[in-house]
């Protein structure tokens, strides 16, 4: 309750602010914290990223801002809104929401969800409050199985006995509370084809662990949740992702947060995870070069960014990577494991990494 | 493809005129429109090629008028330089294949002897001898690295000059072998034009053939040339292949040299007499490996300072050791002579004696001379000893002579390779071409000194030799020195049992005081050659005296011009100040003269018939006109370096000499040969406008009608020309003089059947087009509608004229690479790549061969196709400088943006010249330009204009390689509009011109460019160019639209700003809209708008 009055409290003074320069005969604006590279720093000692103090004025009197002026207020107006009828919307609830003509002219406020998305992650920032303290939700996606029992909204939740579908991950995390938690460790992969398969061969239940996936890039929630579990149950944590430039960059997400996201990468960011695979070793070490897919230009522009993130530019062992990858040319997905049989990954391939503790940090 | 030569060369029996009149849609007249079109083209183009070869503002009229229904009669006059009368019919009514431009064929023997300065050595060598380097079989070669003597028509003074092209082809006609005073003769082609001076003191061609003996040729008097070498380094004349054997070094050779020289070699590991040694490892300049004991290195050379000669040879390492010395031995005493040597007096007479009288074998090198002689001994000793060799010598008194032997070091190996072996091979050496004036007359002096006193008679300077390439070269030195020498032969009975040949070289009267020892001794020296025609004093006087020189005094004195010299300039001087056609009083006359002037003057004059007394008084002549007319051109001739000589007699040849050879030089075109001037074939108008003749000879029966001139001095003459069709040769209907009031030109009429329509592939179009290409152009059209329109002239400058080169390695494809190593006459790939390339070196060739993994000694005809292809690789991976633009002509941004501007109005213009690109090893520009909006009209397809060598191309846009290229561009951030791959649309106007000195067409009628990677890719990249700044204009212009638009916008937004902020804050929202719309109209707010907009947020 408090929390939510604080949110509004915060969106009510923005307000006044704005009322205030209209008043006074200035141009109206808002001052939003710029997120881009330039402004990220990279905390050595916590290994997170932070986000700078640069921020841009957004005026209203200005036609190059005014657009995304009326998108931050119009975000910040159904925000009150839903946290006065205390309901929660999704993204794309708030993107319906905000769109609309405005009357005699042919000007949208919204044309994409992309506009009303970037508003919201504005809007956090100029409010300092995360998307779900303003009761604005990202869908769900992602599946978690494991020996592990939790309660939400007063309702017990084994993980461990939930079909063949496991458990989906809400966008909220933050009221679930943790019952008993047996697994020894977890492993976090980027395809959902991958948990099928291990959650089909019951890795979870033979090696005593957690198995969580995401389709994609990891939502939100399921970063908040494998912080909490890493934080709260000091659970190790493995990510197992494609061996190309995105997978490398999920990766790099889950350890030091997001780039747009910097603002939140203390409740996100986990910097004890471990990159599982698959290596470049792994190529070698599992004769997976007959399986290489040919990187696309986008792929190496990808990879030459990443390679010069201050996170991965003083790392020997990574460069050692990114330079393999840059001379195979080529990406492997995880699913190439499975020529060697469909449980080959499950039986061979992640007890040996977990035994041989063959991973990067 | 289609290609006119290959179709022909199937249909043997046919001749190309009857080709054309079966596949005259090949050439581009399908159809009567057409036709017009290109008759116009061709007509066109040839008056452009014809002005800006000979370097001047074209000016071309074009007329077309109808006559009747589809038919319309064709006018095109331009300003060139015109066409000599005999070859107005065969350049109009010859059809021809292939190039723009033919050579007629004038050609020499291939035993001539020519100077020519090559890779800037001078070398005096048969003509058949350079060309057979360059062409296999028959053809003609392109070549940039060959200079040889040629007159400027202006001062008929010579000097070097680049010869574009050399020619050999088979002889088909008879040899004219032409002999002349002074022991020249040549043989040449029955029309091949030598010269000789006109009566008006003119230069002139004047056909082999039509020579008969006691006429007069030209031939040069000097060849001047300063020279400028001061040293040599001697071991640029000794071979690695020699050194072999002989026990030569090179020392003092500091230890830093040595080792940066050790330091680039690979340490290899051998077996060497049962134990492993380390060797240092060398690539040699052939591309062979030279390995040299490490022990030899590091106990030997660096220590005492010294390489073998063979090493420095090898490594090509002459001039970083040219301030060392070469030792060598003899019979253990340490002989050591600089590398370097000066070109001194005494070294030049050395070098003149020892050409006169020494001979040299492998160890030593003799001189005999006279026993009377014994300064000349001195001289030798003295020289030798100062190189540190050993003399000795040999009193001989019962031949009355004294034998000089000089031993030791290498002089005797060098004077072999300088002045060849053996009596017969004596020979200058190479390096005295390069010398200044006076030490060549050292040289020529010493030899002439050598060559003993017997041969010294009045008037006459003798030297003989039984080598006639010595005979041959002393004669150019003294023609370089400016001295005419006669060279002949004579068979003389010497000590062996037949007679000799023996070559003697002489030189006459004054031109012997050029000789710094020698001075004529008769009396009255005089040359035998001639310096003005003799016929010129004829219509003067009966005197027809051949020692006449060409000085004032001595020609008016020939012209009985007063008794006096005084009186001879008194008279002249009232000729010259007279007016002619005015009548003077006998005191009007002598007031035209400052001074007093005798009325005897005047009488003379009237007596030798320069004035004519009539009853109004007295009247300069004609004779006295043309006196003073010869008078100034005598200027001209006293300047110049050329001389007349006689011809004494003239034979034809009908057997031997297969192949007949040429040199091209252009802009003179002339040359020398055997002594003697030639003219050089003439570049001459091809096939395109005699195949318009014959489509309007098939169309209409009518003849077409040719005028041109080539002078104000000569008359204009107008032909009426018909193609026989049978036998491909002009058949001349009418032959006249005629008034003409272009100085020079030519003009062609033409009836055809075409028909005359507006549009994009008019002729009126076309025009248009050219005129924007070229805008260095004046045109003036007139159109059958009798609308006039006049482009004048926008460029100050004339293109630079394009020159042919080798191909470039990149780009070069396999087949024509096959095809090339196949022809080549190179012995190595090295050699190959260096010659038939242009942009590679020996380091460059070396590389490829190096990324190709073959050897550079390799064989070029042994190289098979997967080698071809290693070498295509190899060329691939190695760096190449781009080839030189030089030798193509792009228009130039500037030029071309201004060409557009003058016709096209628009708003915005911009364009783009790409730098020098290569296909299949054929250099070529791109430029691009683009005009947008004005009154370009907007809602259509863009207008594209294609040129390529600066000719518009009209017909098939869909096939050529630019509208693909222009196609295959995203115009939209250009703003233009744009649906897929089409066509852009929008008011723009888009050139694009490509220029090379190949154009690849897809057909012979030349109307797309064909499609290659290279040329789409330029294309692109220079549209893309010109797109950015299309773009940029365009989005500024669209921003200020939206600005405008935008004005509104604030206003549409303010409701909304204002619920939002009175939901959030309970706030009135009429009162915050209300206030918002007061801010509106604040000056900042307003000011805003119109400002250029910053896309990002305000960064603080």
């Amino acid at each position: 309750m408090k929390q939510k009055n604080s949110a509004t409290a915060v969106i009510e003074e923005i307000g006044k602010k704005l009322v205030e320069d209209v008043e006074k005969g200035r141009n109206p604006n808002l001052d939003v914290p710029v997120r881009n590279l330039a402004n990220i720093t990279f905390d050595a000692k916590t290994r997170i990223l932070k986000l700078g103090n640069k921020t841009a004025k957004r005026f209203f009197f200005n036609v190059g801002h005014t657009k995304k002026f009326v998108q931050t207020l119009e975000v910040a107006k159904i925000a009150k809104n839903l946290l006065e009828v205390q309901k929660h919307a999704s993204l794309r609830d708030v993107f319906y929401m905000a769109k609309r003509t405005i009357p005699n002219t042919k000007i949208n406020i919204v044309d994409e969800q992309a506009e009303t998305d970037k508003a919201i992650e504005d809007l956090e920032l100029i409010t300092d409050s995360s998307r779900e303290l303003l009761h604005i939700n990202a869908n769900k996606m992602g599946s978690v199985a494991g020996r592990v029992v939790i309660e939400d909204q007063g309702d017990l939740i084994d993980w461990s006995k939930l079909g063949s579908g496991g458990w989906s991950i809400p966008s909220n995390v933050e009221n679930i509370k943790f019952r008993k938690v047996t697994a020894n460790y977890i492993i976090y992969m980027e395809k959902a084809a991958v948990w099928e398969r291990l959650h089909e061969d019951k890795f979870w239940d033979k090696n005593n662990c957690i198995i969580m996936s995401s389709q994609g890039q990891s939502t939100r929630g399921i970063r908040r949740l494998l912080q909490r579990l890493s934080s709260e149950h000091k659970l190790p944590i493995y990510v197992l992702t494609d061996l190309d430039p995105y997978g490398l960059y999920i990766y790099s997400v889950i350890k030091f947060g997001s780039i747009s996201l910097a603002h939140m990468a203390s409740e996100l960011a986990i910097p004890s995870v471990r990159f599982l695979g698959i290596t470049t070793d792994d190529v070698n070490n599992y004769d997976l070069k007959k399986h290489f897919i040919k990187l696309k230009d986008i792929d190496l522009a990808r990879l030459k960014q990443i390679k010069e993130y201050k996170w991965f530019k003083n790392s020997g062992p990574w460069q050692r990577q990114f330079r393999m990858m840059k001379d195979f040319n080529s990406k492997v997905e995880i699913q190439a494991l499975s020529s060697k049989g469909i449980t080959f990954i499950s039986d061979k391939y992640l007890p040996e990494k977990i035994r041989k503790k063959d991973f990067l940090e | 493809m289609a290609d006119a030569h290959e179709f022909a060369k199937r249909q043997r029996d046919i001749s190309i005129a009857e080709f054309f009149e079966k596949n005259r849609h090949l050439l581009g007249f399908d159809n009567k429109r057409k036709a017009l079109l290109t008759t116009i083209k061709e007509a066109v183009d040839n008056s452009l090629d014809a002005c800006e070869d000979a370097r001047v503002f074209p000016e071309v009229k074009v007329e077309i008028n109808e006559i009747s229904e589809f038919r319309y009669s064709v006018v095109v006059e331009d300003n060139g330089p015109g066409i000599l009368k005999t070859q107005i019919p065969k350049v109009f009514a010859k059809l021809l294949y292939g190039s723009k431009f033919f050579k007629l064929s004038q050609s020499l023997a291939g035993d001539e002897s020519i100077i020519a300065r090559i890779d800037g050595k001078t070398r005096i060598l048969p003509i058949g001898e350079l060309i057979d380097k360059h062409v296999s079989g028959e053809g003609e070669a392109r070549v940039e690295n060959i200079e040889v003597p040629s007159f400027d028509w202006k001062n008929y003074q010579y000097s070097f000059m680049k010869a574009s092209s050399l020619i050999k082809h088979k002889r088909q006609h008879d040899l004219y072998k032409i002999n002349t005073a002074y022991g020249r003769s040549i043989k040449v082609t029955g029309c091949h034009s030598l010269f000789t001076l006109n009566k008006d003191l003119e230069v002139r061609e004047v056909e082999a053939k039509d020579l008969k003996k006691g006429d007069f040729i030209v031939a040069p008097k000097s060849l001047p040339y300063a020279g400028s070498l001061a040293e040599i380094n001697v071991l640029d004349y000794i071979s690695a292949s020699d050194v072999k054997g002989n026990w030569w070094y090179v020392y003092n050779i500091p230890a830093a040299l040595i080792r940066s020289i050790i330091g680039k070699a690979e340490v290899v590991e051998k077996v060497v007499t049962k134990r492993k040694r380390r060797f240092y490892r060398f690539m040699d300049v052939e591309g062979q490996s030279l390995d040299i004991l490490e022990d030899s290195v590091t106990m030997s050379y660096l220590k005492k300072g010294f390489l073998p000669l063979q090493v420095i040879l090898r490594l090509g390492l002459n001039k970083e050791v040219e301030n060392c010395v070469v030792r060598t031995y003899f019979h253990g005493k340490i002989c050591e002579v600089p590398v370097r040597w000066q070109l001194d007096r005494s070294f030049m007479r050395f070098l003149g004696l020892f050409v006169a009288e020494g001979h040299s074998d492998s160890r030593q090198v003799g001189f005999t001379f006279g026993d009377h002689e014994p300064h000349l001994v001195a001289e030798i000793r003295n020289f030798a000893e100062r190189l540190g060799l050993n003399t000795t010598l040999e009193r001989r008194p019962e031949r009355k002579s004294l034998r000089l032997k000089v031993f030791g070091g290498m002089l005797s190996y060098l004077l072999g390779r300088w002045c060849g072996r053996g009596a017969a091979h004596k020979a200058v050496p190479d390096f005295i071409f390069e010398a200044k004036s006076d030490l060549r007359q050292h040289f020529i002096d010493a030899a002439y000194q050598g060559d003993g006193p017997n041969t010294k008679r009045n008037n006459q300077l003798m030297h003989s030799t039984v080598s006639e390439k010595l005979a041959q070269q002393l004669n150019y030195l003294w023609l370089m020195n400016g001295a005419v020498a006669s060279t002949t032969s004579i068979l003389k009975k010497g000590l062996g049992k037949h007679p000799s040949k023996v070559f003697v070289t002489t030189v006459y009267g004054s031109d012997i005081s050029l000789s710094k020892l020698f001075k004529p001794t008769a009396k009255h020296c005089f040359n035998s050659y001639k310096s003005l025609p003799p016929e010129l004093f004829s219509d003067f006087s009966k005197i027809k005296d051949g020692s006449v020189n060409p000085r004032l005094f001595d020609f008016l004195r020939a012209m009985q011009l007063g008794v006096s010299e005084e009186q001879r300039l008194f008279q002249l001087e009232i000729l010259t100040n007279a007016e002619f056609g005015r009548s003077y009083s006998k005191e009007e006359l002598m007031d035209l003269f400052l001074e007093d002037i005798t009325s005897h003057s005047v009488h003379n004059l009237v007596k030798k018939g320069y004035l004519s007394a009539t009853s109004s008084g007295y009247l300069l002549t004609d004779k006295a006109q043309k006196l003073l007319s010869i008078i100034d051109r005598l200027d001209v001739l006293n300047q110049s370096d050329i001389c007349l000589l006689e011809v004494t007699g003239t034979e034809c040849i009908k057997e031997g000499c297969e192949y007949v050879y040429d040199i091209s030089v252009p802009g003179r075109e002339n040359f020398v040969a055997a002594g003697l001037s030639c003219h050089n074939s003439r570049g001459q108008q091809g096939l395109g406008i005699s195949a318009a003749i014959l489509y309007a000879q098939l169309t209409t029966g009518k003849a077409a009608k040719i005028t041109s001139r080539i002078s104000a001095r000569d008359p204009a003459y107008y032909y009426e020309l018909h193609i026989d069709v049978k036998s491909n040769m002009p058949k001349i209907i009418k032959e006249d003089v005629v008034n003409w009031k272009q100085e020079h030109g030519t003009r062609i009429e033409l009836t055809l059947e075409a028909e005359y329509l507006k549009g994009p592939q008019s002729v009126d179009e076309y025009i248009r087009q050219t005129a924007i290409i070229n805008p260095h152009v004046t045109l003036t059209y007139t159109n059958p509608k009798a609308e006039q329109f006049v482009y004048t002239r926008a460029a100050d400058n004339l293109p630079p004229l394009p020159q042919e080169i080798k191909p470039h390695p990149y780009g070069i494809e396999l087949g024509l690479l096959m095809r090339m190593l196949e022809s080549t006459s190179s012995r190595t790939l090295q050699s190959f790549l260096m010659t038939e390339f242009s942009r590679v070196g020996s380091g460059t060739a070396k590389e490829i061969c190096g990324n190709a993994a073959l050897l550079p000694g390799t064989k070029p005809r042994e190289i098979s196709r997967e080698s071809a292809e290693k070498l295509i690789q190899g060329i691939k991976s190695t760096k190449i400088i781009a080839p030189p633009a030089d030798c193509i002509s792009p228009i130039g941004s500037v030029l071309l943006e201004r060409g557009l501007k003058k016709e096209v109005e628009a708003e915005f213009y911009c364009s783009t010249s790409r730098p020098p690109s290569v296909y299949r090893g054929n250099p070529f520009v791109v430029e691009a330009s683009i005009a947008y909006g004005g009154k370009i009209p907007a809602d259509r397809a863009v207008t594209i204009m294609r040129f390529a060598n600066r000719v518009p191309l009209l017909y098939q846009q869909g096939a050529c390689a630019i509208t693909e290229a222009l196609t295959d561009i995203s115009w939209r951030p250009y703003g233009l509009q744009q649906s897929g791959s089409s066509i852009p649309l929008g008011p723009a106007v888009i050139v694009v011109h490509m220029a090379s000195v190949w154009v690849p067409f897809t057909s012979e009628a030349k109307e797309a460019l064909a499609h290659y990677p290279e040329i789409l890719r330029e294309v692109k990249l220079a549209l893309q160019e010109c797109g950015r700044k299309l773009g940029i204009y365009v989005n500024r212009k669209v921003r200020v639209h939206q600005q405008l638009e935008r004005a509104n916008l604030f206003e549409r937004y303010i409701p909304e700003v204002a619920d939002s902020l009175s939901y959030i804050t309970g706030s009135s929202k009429e009162k915050i809209a209300a206030k918002l719309r007061q801010m509106l109209n604040r000056e900042e707010i307003r000011s805003q708008l119109e400002m250029e907009v910053p896309e990002d947020e305000t960064k603080e």
